[in-house]
């Protein structure tokens, strides 16, 4: 039995920490944040190029064919970096695609698998669908409720500005199309694959919040001693790492369960995704009261991890939803 | 990634669950604290030794299963799923054991453990003092040098069972020169032997759960010293700091309480639905817990078998498992209304004994503001 990814996939996230690490570090998220696109130039050609993009798409259309469980750990990675680029939106709508086959799918996987094309899926409880504005392809219900791809161009993006400047959240509005090219596609379990992807996302961003908080507790000085060495701020951050510690086994469990579609799949995928939210929303606090005043600032770059765990906590169904389908699932 | 549970283990799952299923006992057994539960919980003890699953970690020639800790994780499951009684021999079979196998003589082997495990002797762990609870390296209690052995003076606290056990390992000063956690040695005596005095202590539920220890001029031969003299602190941490920190508590345990708490909150769907229904979040998270600390525990055993070491993360875990006992039974209890405190409700009692006893989780095994400083210091690195 193993309950981490596989030593190649470890191997793989390691190789894309230290790509974003060079390409996309707080200075080049800034620029991001403050951009117009709201994106990082480059990342999404070369992360198509280290065979990120196509690592899900089956091999037919180009892709390796992995499972969620060897994406789980580069999606770690991609949250500790708080990346902002398209990639859980991408993948799902991948999947989709790959599950529906047919000329859909010849035309668009190859293109997303070489970095030419994003995909923006509206799945799930919430009416926002991240990324619309930067998708070259949208997955969407139309007006009948009917879960229909068309290009962006062809559909009515309004987009919503976020606190969150590294993403992009738009209202869609399709024309009914009266057919869908996912009749018989599993679309709960596209949906819990995004669950899944953007619980990994938030077990690495309260990784690097509290990595930060650490940082800054060994250097910080005050009443003639480093702050670390402070119980109140020990035991608050112990508390945090305990929290994340906790939530990622079940974020990988149900990395499993999504990619075998163990009968649990579901209740694992909202168990993951309200633990890892629960865990990150705490990391982040704890990150911000550890460093205070700074970190309360726009200059720190704290905040701009802060927001994504914001954004990712309300994207995909919040906590209360998930633990509200766990609770159907257990208590009936 | 596999989490496919391998045939083997599913097998041994399978045995397991035959035997506890065909020979737990149908109604509880009376209670520990009493002469005659504890004589009816060694009874137990000794049915399960005698068919091999008392102590299945052990090597085969000392009555046990050589199990690995996979093993040993599934048993739990199925020992808790079962309702069987609480381990009587516990402070023996997962303290002092393992300690033993790794430090003790051939001949202290020989003579310890088979009745360890068969419950004939049960053993109490004597470590803290009046004076010397999360800080136990001040403490006092001595040994000192006679001709054959050492002659123990002074007293030991809050020593799980010891009212109605047999024997006591525990920590003694050996050098009266020595401070803190030098000069210490780990000792194995008879609460039989003469000098010892034992003072039951009544717990929070009132009953003799402890006791305090006192120790006038003891005689305890060099045999049962265990590890070197002076090198005490070295094997007392080998209990606590090893994988056996990580299994302290097995996730079957909460497992199980999660289980019944299901069962209790559908019981009271049908009698107080208004109660039910505020409890629901709750209930839902303790069950969501006890599977998270199944899974991170899985996950540490997994890891040790791999060869990683985990010593700092047990820290971690007995956070995890206490602040989860606890909040379990508050639900539990939030669910049976006025009737909680009724200690003689055939309901409500269980939950109300479980809702004390994971009230000092928090306390025993280090307290969890130790547990807290360990975990930031040995594993964020924050400086002491
Ligand atoms: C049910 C039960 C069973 C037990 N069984 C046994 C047994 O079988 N054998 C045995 O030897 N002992 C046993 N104990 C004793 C237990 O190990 C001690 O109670 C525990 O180590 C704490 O010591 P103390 O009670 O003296 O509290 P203290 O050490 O006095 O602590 C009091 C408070 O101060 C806090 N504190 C102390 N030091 C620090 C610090 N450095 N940083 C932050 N906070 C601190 C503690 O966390 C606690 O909240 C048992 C206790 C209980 C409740």
């Amino acid at each position: 039995m193993r309950l981490a990814p596989d030593q190649d996939a470890l191997d793989f996230a390691g190789s894309v920490r230290e790509l974003l690490a060079d390409l996309a570090d707080a200075a080049a998220l800034r620029v991001a944040w403050d951009d117009a696109d709201g994106r990082i130039p480059g990342v999404w050609k070369r992360l198509a190029e280290a065979g990120v993009l196509g690592l899900s798409v089956p091999e037919e259309y180009g892709g390796s064919g992995a499972d969620l469980t060897t994406l789980l750990a580069v999606l770690v990675e991609v949250g500790r970096s708080a990346l902002p680029e398209p990639l859980v939106e991408t993948i799902v709508g991948a999947m989709l695609l790959a599950e529906a086959g047919g000329v859909i799918a010849e035309d668009w996987l190859p293109r997303v698998v070489a970095g030419e094309a994003v995909i923006a899926v509206g799945l799930g409880p919430g009416a926002l669908v991240s990324a619309a504005p930067w998708a070259d392809l949208l997955v969407v219900a139309d007006h009948a409720g009917v879960l229909c791809a068309m290009p962006r161009d062809e559909a009515t993006v309004t987009t919503s500005e976020s606190v969150d400047r590294g993403v992009r959240l738009a209202a869609v509005d399709v024309p009914s199309r009266g057919g869908s090219a996912f009749d018989g596609v599993h679309l709960d379990r596209a949906f819990d694959a995004g669950v899944v992807a953007v619980a990994a996302q938030l077990t690495g961003l309260a990784e690097a919040m509290l990595d930060m908080a650490v940082r800054h507790a060994k250097q910080r000085e005050q009443f003639g001693v480093v702050i670390g060495s402070f119980q109140a701020i020990k035991h608050q951050l112990a508390d945090a790492y305990v929290a994340n510690a906790f939530a990622a086994p079940v974020v990988a469990r149900a990395s499993w369960s999504v990619a075998r579609d163990a009968p649990t799949r579901s209740r694992d995928a909202s168990h993951a995704k309200h633990a890892a939210t629960v865990a990150a929303r705490r990391a982040a606090r704890t990150a911000l009261q550890v460093h205070a005043g700074i970190g309360y600032t726009f200059e720190h770059d704290l905040h701009m991890w802060m927001k994504r765990t914001w954004t990712l906590s309300s994207l995909w169904g919040t906590a209360a939803w998930h633990k509200e389908r766990v609770a159907k699932e257990v208590l009936g | 990634m596999d989490l496919t549970e391998p045939a083997e283990l599913a097998a041994f799952r399978g045995e397991a669950r035959e035997w506890l299923r065909s020979h737990v006992p149908h109604s509880p057994l009376p209670s520990l604290d009493t002469a005659a539960g504890f004589a009816a919980h060694r009874e137990w003890e000794r049915r399960m030794y005698e068919a091999r699953w008392g102590v299945v970690t052990w090597p085969e020639p000392y009555g046990g299963r050589g199990a690995g800790l996979l093993e040993w994780l599934v048993f739990e499951e199925e020992y808790w799923a079962a309702g069987a009684p609480v381990r009587v021999s516990q402070n023996g079979i997962f303290l002092l054991a393992p300690t033993i196998f790794e430090y003790g003589t051939q001949a202290q082997k020989d003579r310890f453990l088979t009745p360890m495990a068969r419950a004939d002797e049960v053993w109490a762990q004597g470590w803290s003092e009046p004076g010397a609870g999360s800080d136990l390296a001040s403490l006092r209690s001595k040994a000192e040098r006679v001709d054959g052995g050492w002659r123990l003076s002074g007293q030991k606290t809050w020593s799980t069972r010891a009212a109605y056990a047999d024997w006591m390992f525990g920590l003694f000063r050996s050098d009266p020169a020595s401070e803190r956690h030098r000069g210490l040695t780990y000792i194995l005596l008879p609460l039989a032997a003469d000098g010892v005095t034992v003072r039951p202590i009544r717990q929070l539920d009132g009953e003799p759960g402890f006791a305090e220890v006192f120790f006038d001029e003891v005689f305890v031969p060099d045999e049962h010293v265990l590890g070197g003299v002076g090198e005490g602190w070295k094997v007392a941490m080998s209990t606590t700091t090893s994988e056996r920190g990580l299994t302290l508590r097995s996730p079957g345990r909460f497992m199980a309480a999660a289980d019944r708490l299901l069962d209790l909150h559908a019981a009271t769907q049908a009698s107080d639905p208004d109660a039910a229904a505020a409890a629901r979040g709750d209930v839902v998270q303790a069950w969501m817990d006890a599977d998270a600390y199944r899974l991170y525990v899985l996950g540490t055993a997994l890891k040790a078998l791999g060869g990683e070491s985990i010593g700092a993360e047990s820290s971690a875990n007995k956070l995890f498992w206490s602040q989860l006992d606890v909040a379990l039974h508050e639900t539990a209890l939030a669910l049976l209304g006025e009737r909680a405190t009724l200690d003689a409700d055939p309901v409500a009692a269980p939950w109300l004994d479980g809702y004390e006893f994971s009230l000092a989780g928090p306390i025993y095994a280090g307290t969890n503001e130790v547990q807290r400083n360990v975990v930031a210091e040995r594993v964020l690195g924050l400086p002491r």
